[in-house]
């Protein structure tokens, strides 16, 4: 049999980095293949390959056998290759439909004998009674109405007319329009008496030929929403994936989205579908259900490219794996002839401990106390409503919870960058409820931002300026508003080395610098004050294994030295391996708390699906 | 449609919002004037007279009573809003009031004269004209993801490209076919430096409105004048026959320039392209989400590209309605920043066909009173001076502030407008 | 060049030990002496201008001597390399816009089309670039000056004893040059100071009108008050109103997240309009010019030297305000919080800076330089304020700030050689016809090169060295 994808060779370099390097696989039909990889393997850079985002330096793609050259996604819809990216490719204002249909919507021609009659017939009405006025005559009155329904009836007798006439192909219809055009041009030159405009008139009778086949095609075919939504039904009902087709992206949760992304795929027919890290947004039970679609799927007869970074997915349901490192595969293999552990030491090419060595939190007295905070998102929506916690010296809080269940706002109010609209918090005993960043900052309160890049790094500054970001205005490095850059640079030069950021260069432009030392920069400046409250929000987001295990060590060593931290991450291994209390936050809501040493996996993943902790207990 | 329905304020039931606090002390203090310009700048039984030029005397009010009811009416709206009471009714409320404020300061100003209000409604259409069709190619560009400050240069270019090329061919429509195309070429050069050179595209459009000020002038001077051909005379008016005999609508709707009624009709039909065509569906979202449009398969680029020329074509129409409709004439400069006013036409209407008319009317009005306070000429009581045109002048552009400070209307602009789309 | 740096640190070091009287009265000797003979400074200043040839050829000779101490050509060229890469995209991209812009003046050749409609296309052709020709050669002498003459005028002063008034007229063309770039100085700063702070302060011109204005009626409405508390007072009294009118616009971004770009455009065009009532109404001299009443001579900003060259005091305050303005923006704690909000607002907020004051703040010093703008021509040359008086200066800082990179050395720079195409153009007008408009496109032009390198490197074959520091980005949507 022959498989459906065959890829051979598939070699891809961006400038300075080889994505993939000779890269070659195969997919069965009804198979689900499994890639596994860590961040930055290239599992993402193939699949975009397969989906023509990307083309590929070296190499051939085979379809059902035959070589494609895939160029553009709409290239890889032909060949039934649909794919769900990591980051969901809908537009929030759009309804499910619209997203659903985006690129081969059904349309109609807006015409209906209906609208045709109602809009002459009113418009005729308003124009006998508007002459009933001001006139004289009833035969003006009728004169009038006439004239008003005319003129619609006409342009709207005339645009169908037209709309018909450009349904046919462009080389009937422009040579048509055209010539109709240029006689006409020519008779009212001729009959003008002015010869020489006949060259223009036939000029501007091609161009409106040539301008008005687009404009109509556009005109003549309007969305059909009901045949949109009809359809979409049929395939939710077929494949059991309920959405609906009117509510807008923006207000369904991630794991709708989700079906609205699969579905987006099945509407084009897509037999061989590409699921690009489908469960790093969803909670364990999602992601349970997301499997048993994947399974209908298969039992259907499409084919499933899958691709994590998380072992016991694979382990659980994957027919067959592809591991990938550094743009190279290292291996093929099948759950059954594995071990995650072997899988583990293939994905990142040594043995890994996934456990931080750490001695037991010696509690004491509280630093951060925060009672019933509610805050609002960007869009005025609330997502933070009632939360309370508490971080003593010398232990880590962990805050675990699905992407997106107000742990970014938690974040942001209590470093001072978005308002509270309830509640308070204090910090070492000062009320700092919507204090500005700096009161809070001077507190001795450190923040690690989720979105280095965006907030926490000025990327185009050379990096000396980057280490400055919250204590430029303090003395040595300012005196009276002046800069004194004898020190700055001593300073700068000085937490390079002992944070080991490289290139060792405190002048580079941390844009220049990769995600891991943008990273130490940030540690470095946070770490090095005198701080007695940390707060990390995703500290080691999309950083290499290296990377993750030094800022492992360095927060852990802050913990040692007696500072509280509050750790944010949506990674539960990690708020596993480093927290003393965990916090777990749903929908805005901290639905538990509860010591590290005595609450499994499962629990937490029950809790971060919303259930109470009342409720595990009874289970 | 769907793109408009979000941007609702949800209500907090415990705090007055600093928005609703400004439109509420605003209303107090309008209202209060209000009752002061019926107090002392009316004289007691002065009549505002209405008129229609067929028609004749429409209705007439008695100006210090009508002040009077309209100036507590607006205070009664105010302090509702500061109390927090009829909270439901409050966008209904807010654009009352606007309205009756509004037709309070027509009261005052026609109080003890005649105004003849059809005249009124015609001219603000007219003033409207320019704006809208600005503001249709201000929405084209930016749906599609193409900030569009150019909309200035590309009107200028359109105004004198009309001139230019109908003196050429000797015929005006002509003329008005060549504006568009100018204007098209001008925001194809605003879309190759913004989508392939990816040049910061407020940038690029400052660029295009200096180039075009510099140039029309330059080539103005240089080849326009001594030739001969800058004033190739107006575009007459189109009557539609009996139609435009009906009184009120028939001479506001169907006696018109050629501008007009191409204004009128690409309203309805971009309004319906956009929101109700799969070519609409698609140029939206390379405006909200590239991406997720080219992983659809459409070409994020080229629509960017089709989007913002047809937008330029449709500058160039509004820069003809200068030269062709209201001059006859080239002038340096004539576009007098209406170009701008455009833009902040577009944001007020949400970046839609429809609202971004209604703004263009509602500018539209503020000089058509501007236009009739120069001849009616009212005194401010107390001061006993006219008002000098020239503040009323600034109206357009305080309003236009206002609307971009966000203190009337919320709107909310395509969210990937103004990034250059880099596929990979 | 290592040991020329130690000298001049050893140098530092010795005056940062002394104590700050001595400072200040060294600092403030050392001022009078400048201004003593200030006079002849700016003489030299404007002759090594005209003569700036001669100087390129003398400064490479030189440099020639000291190469072959160094090791010959390698080691000029490498120094040449390292001294002028900054330099070589401006100044491709202005002389492809002067290119560019030849086309323009040769296409739009009225005479040379009469010849060639009348079958004579070579003659067209060469009339047109004849045409060309002479707009460019009275381009140059009117912004330069002609070196010959300035040669003949010094020998003929030291001589044949004419004294200085034969240079006087020998350096009138740089005289204007520079005349003309006190005004794009302190327009460019405004626009330079906004962008590194993330602001596109497109209202320059209205902020220069507003100068402009309020310096003039202070400098009518006190005759009787000395020069000396009278010129500071109009000075300031301009820079600031200017200032608040800029700050308008910043305070209402920083309060309601109005785009800058459209409240800067509507400032100017209300600031137009109310100067079409204040200009034509209240403040009207002469019944129908629209003009105010000239200012007391006691507000004059002073010139250097007598008439024909205008070069006045407006000059040296615009380059202390380039000096202020780096200074500003480079060396202090102000400087980098405006640079940190300019560049990542995010960041600068997570850093405890205040960005609704730092908008409101650069703003504010933006209006002012623009407003300083204003201020200098008010006083300094048209001594009143007319009608029309906007003359696009607002508009060409934009790009200025561009072509100069945003630093206030480059914006110097290219001020200079706006005020040098500005000055010829005049002369390019009444010599050869053809209107100053020119200046617009080609301004336009170079705009569009310096923000697409790109396509300067493509038509110069230069290769991609990847070096584009990024722009600050402003298209960040409208805000509200």
């Amino acid at each position: 049999m022959t498989p459906i994808i065959e890829a051979r060779n598939i070699t891809k370099r961006f400038p300075g980095v080889l994505a993939n390097d000779d890269v070659s696989f195969t997919l069965n039909k009804g198979e689900i293949l499994a890639f596994l990889g860590e961040n930055g393997a290239g599992k993402s850079t193939l699949m975009n390959i397969l989906y023509g985002l990307y083309s590929s330096d070296e190499g051939e793609v085979k379809v059902r056998g035959n070589s494609v050259d895939i160029q553009g996604p709409s290239d890889a819809i032909e060949l039934g290759i649909g794919m769900v990216h990591q980051h969901f490719q809908l537009v929030p204002v759009f309804t499910v439909a619209e997203n659903i249909v985006m690129g081969t919507e059904p349309t109609q021609f807006p015409f209906s004998w209906f609208a045709f009659g109602l809009s002459s017939g009113i418009v005729a009405l308003l124009s006998f009674l508007g002459a009933m006025i001001g006139l004289n005559n009833v035969g003006q009155w009728l004169l009038a109405a006439l004239a008003g329904g005319g003129i619609v009836a006409g342009s709207y007798l005339l645009f169908y007319l037209l709309g018909r006439i450009s349904s046919q192909k462009a080389g009937v219809y422009i040579p048509v329009i055209s010539a109709i055009g240029i006689t006409g041009g020519v008779v009212s030159a001729l009959s003008q008496g002015m010869p020489g405009q006949i060259p223009l008139y036939i000029i501007l009778s091609i161009l409106f030929a040539a301008a008005s086949y687009p404009a109509l095609r556009v005109l003549a075919t309007a969305l059909d929403r009901h045949t949109a939504a009809r359809r979409i039904r049929e395939l939710s009902e077929q494949y059991g994936l309920v959405v609906d087709p009117k509510a807008l992206i923006e207000d369904i949760p991630v794991g709708i989205q989700q079906r609205v992304e699969i579905l987006k795929t099945l509407y084009r027919e897509a037999d061989i579908l590409i699921l690009d890290e489908p469960t790093a947004v969803l909670t364990p039970q999602e992601t349970e259900e997301l499997f048993e679609i994947i399974q209908t799927l298969v039992d259907r007869g499409k084919s499933i490219i899958f691709i994590t970074h998380k072992l016991k997915e694979i382990m659980s349901f994957a027919d067959r794996v592809v591991v990938l490192r550094d743009g190279r595969v290292v291996g093929e293999t099948t759950p059954e002839e594995s071990s995650r552990g072997e899988l583990a030491e293939m994905m990142v090419g040594r043995e890994v401990s996934l456990v931080v060595d750490k001695e037991p939190a010696e509690a004491k007295e509280v630093v951060l106390e925060v009672e019933g905070i509610s805050a609002e998102d960007d869009r005025q929506q609330t997502v933070l409503r009632d939360v309370s916690l508490s971080v003593r010296y010398g232990e880590v809080l962990g805050v675990a919870g699905v992407q997106g269940n107000g742990q970014t706002e938690l974040v942001e109010v209590l470093t001072g960058l978005r308002t509270a609209t309830a509640g308070r918090f204090h910090i070492l005993d000062q009320e700092m409820t919507n204090a500005s960043p700096r009161r809070i900052t001077e507190l001795g309160v450190a923040h690690v931002p989720e979105d280095r890049q965006r907030v926490g790094l000025v990327l185009p500054s050379p990096v000396f300026d980057n280490l400055l970001l919250n204590t430029y205005y303090k003395p040595p490095f300012a005196k009276r508003a002046m800069l004194q850059f004898d020190e700055i640079h001593a300073y700068a030069h000085r937490l390079v080395e002992e944070f080991d950021v490289r290139p060792p260069n405190e002048e580079l432009l941390v844009e220049s610098l990769s995600g891991g030392n943008q990273q130490k920069v940030i540690v470095a400046r946070e770490f090095s004050r005198p701080i007695k409250l940390l707060i990390a929000a995703q500290p080691t987001r999309g950083l290499d294994v290296g990377s993750i295990e030094y800022i492992h060590r360095r927060l852990i060593e802050k913990r040692d030295e007696g500072t509280a931290v509050l750790l944010v991450s949506v990674e539960l291994d990690e708020i596993m391996a480093l927290s003393d209390r965990i916090a777990v936050m749903y929908e805005g809501e901290i639905v538990a708390t509860v010591d590290a040493d005595k609450v499994t996996r499962r629990e937490l993943g029950l809790l971060m699906a919303g259930s109470s902790l009342d409720t595990l207990k009874e289970a | 449609m769907t793109a408009q329905a979000q941007s609702i304020d949800i209500p907090k039931a415990t705090e007055l919002s600093r928005k609703d606090l400004v439109i509420a002390v605003l209303f107090l203090i309008l209202g209060g004037l209000i009752l002061v310009l019926g107090g002392f700048g009316t004289q007691p039984g002065e009549r505002a007279i209405f008129t229609d030029q067929i028609l004749g005397d429409l209705f007439s009010l008695a100006s210090r009573s009508t002040l009077y009811t309209i100036g507590s009416m607006s205070i009664l709206i105010g302090g509702l809003r500061l109390i927090r009471a009829l909270d439901s009714l409050k966008s209904v409320l807010t654009w009352g009031g606007i309205f009756l404020m509004v037709f309070g300061f027509l009261v005052w100003i026609t109080s003890g004269t005649k105004l003849n209000i059809t005249g009124m409604v015609q001219s603000m259409l007219t003033a409207a004209t320019p704006l809208t069709l600005g503001a249709l190619a201000g929405i084209l560009c930016e749906r599609a993801g193409i900030i569009n400050i150019a909309i200035e240069g590309m009107m200028l270019s359109g105004a004198f490209a009309a001139v230019a090329f109908a003196g050429i061919f000797n015929n005006l429509w002509l003329g008005l076919l060549c504006a568009s195309l100018v204007g098209g070429l001008m925001a194809a050069v605003h879309a190759v430096l913004s989508i392939k050179y990816k040049v910061d595209q407020i940038i690029s459009g400052t660029v295009i409105n200096i180039l075009a000020a510099g140039a029309t002038r330059f080539l103005n001077l240089r080849l326009l004048e001594p030739s001969g051909l800058s004033a190739p005379g107006q575009l007459g008016a189109i009557r539609i026959p009996l139609l435009a005999d009906i009184p009120i609508i028939g001479p506001i709707l169907f006696e018109n320039s050629p501008t007009v009624f191409i204004m009128l009709i690409l309203v309805v039909v971009i309004n319906y392209v956009v929101f109700f065509t799969p070519w609409g569906l698609r140029m939206r979202a390379c405006g909200e989400h590239p991406r997720a449009a080219d992983t659809v398969g459409v070409h994020v680029n080229l629509m960017r590209y089709v989007s913002v020329t047809l937008g330029g074509l449709i500058a160039g129409i509004g820069g003809a309605y200068f030269s062709l409709d209201v001059v006859g004439a080239f002038e340096d400069n004539m576009t007098r920043g209406q170009g701008f006013v455009a833009l902040a036409a577009m944001i007020f209407g949400n970046w839609s066909p429809v609202g971004g008319f209604l703004a263009a009317l509602l500018f539209g009005f503020a000089d058509a009173i501007q236009v009739k306070m120069q001849i009616l000429r009212p005194i401010l009581p107390f001061l006993n001076v006219y008002i000098p045109h020239e503040f009323l002048q600034t109206a357009p552009y305080i309003l236009t502030i206002i609307v971009v400070a966000g203190v009337v209307g919320r709107s909310r602009p395509p969210a990937e407008e103004g990034k250059p789309y880099e596929k990979q | 060049m290592t040991e020329e740096k130690q000298g001049l640190g050893l140098f530092k070091s010795r005056i940062a030990a002394w104590p700050s009287w001595a400072k200040l009265v060294s600092v403030a000797a050392l001022l009078g002496v400048i201004v003593l003979v200030s006079k002849w400074l700016i003489l030299l200043l404007l002759v090594a201008l005209g003569l700036w040839p001669i100087l390129v050829l003398l400064g490479l000779g030189i440099l020639g001597v000291v190469s072959t101490r160094h090791g010959g050509w390698p080691w000029m060229k490498e120094w040449l390399g390292t001294k002028l890469k900054p330099l070589v995209l401006p100044a491709l991209a202005v002389l492809a816009a002067l290119i560019l812009g030849g086309f323009v003046i040769m296409l739009t050749d009225n005479a040379a089309y009469q010849a060639i409609g009348a079958g004579q296309v070579g003659k067209g052709i060469g009339l047109a670039f004849k045409n060309l020709v002479r707009a460019y050669v009275a381009l140059y002498q009117g912004a330069l000056g002609s070196p010959a003459r300035i040669l003949s005028a010094i020998f003929r002063g030291a001589i044949g004893g004419e004294g200085l008034k034969p240079i006087m007229g020998a350096v009138r063309g740089p005289s204007d040059s520079l005349v003309q770039s006190v005004p794009y100085i302190f327009a460019g700063l405004a626009v330079a100071l906004g962008f590194r702070s993330g602001l596109f302060n497109i209202g320059a011109e209205g902020q220069i009108g507003v100068g402009w204005l309020v310096s003039v009626i202070v400098g009518f409405s006190f005759p009787s008050l000395p020069g000396i508390i009278l010129l500071p007072m109009a000075i300031i009294a301009g820079a600031l109103a200017a200032g608040i009118w800029g700050a308008l616009a910043g305070l209402l971004k920083a309060e309601t997240g109005a785009h800058e770009v459209i409240t800067t455009i509507m400032f100017n065009y209300i600031s137009f309009r109310l100067s079409e009532w204040i200009l034509c109404g209240p403040l009207e001299n002469v019944q129908g010019t629209c003009r105010t009443k000239d200012v007391v001579p006691a507000a004059y900003l002073p010139k250097f030297l007598d008439h024909p060259v205008t070069m006045h005091w407006g000059f040296i305050l615009a380059l202390l305000a380039a000096a202020a303005t780096a200074w500003l923006l480079f060396k202090t704690t102000w400087g980098y919080e405006m640079r940190t909000v300019g560049t990542n607002p995010d960041a600068a907020r997570y850093g405890g800076m205040n960005v609704s004051r730092t908008y409101v703040l650069a703003m504010f010093l933006s209006g002012l330089l623009a407003g300083l703008a204003g201020v200098s021509q008010g006083l300094g040359l048209t001594h009143n304020i007319a009608l029309g008086f906007s003359a696009g200066y607002g508009f060409d800082a934009i790009a200025l700030a561009l072509l100069g990179k945003s630093n206030p050395v480059g914006v110097v720079g290219a001020s200079i050689l706006f005020g040098v195409l500005r000055a010829g153009a005049a002369r390019m007008q009444s010599l050869a016809g053809i209107p100053t408009e020119i200046v617009q496109i080609v301004q336009s032009l170079v705009i569009v090169f310096i923000a697409a390198p790109a396509i300067i490197k493509a038509v110069y074959r230069l290769k991609d060295d990847g070096d584009e520091s990024r722009q600050t980005v402003f298209s960040r949507g409208w805000g509200s």
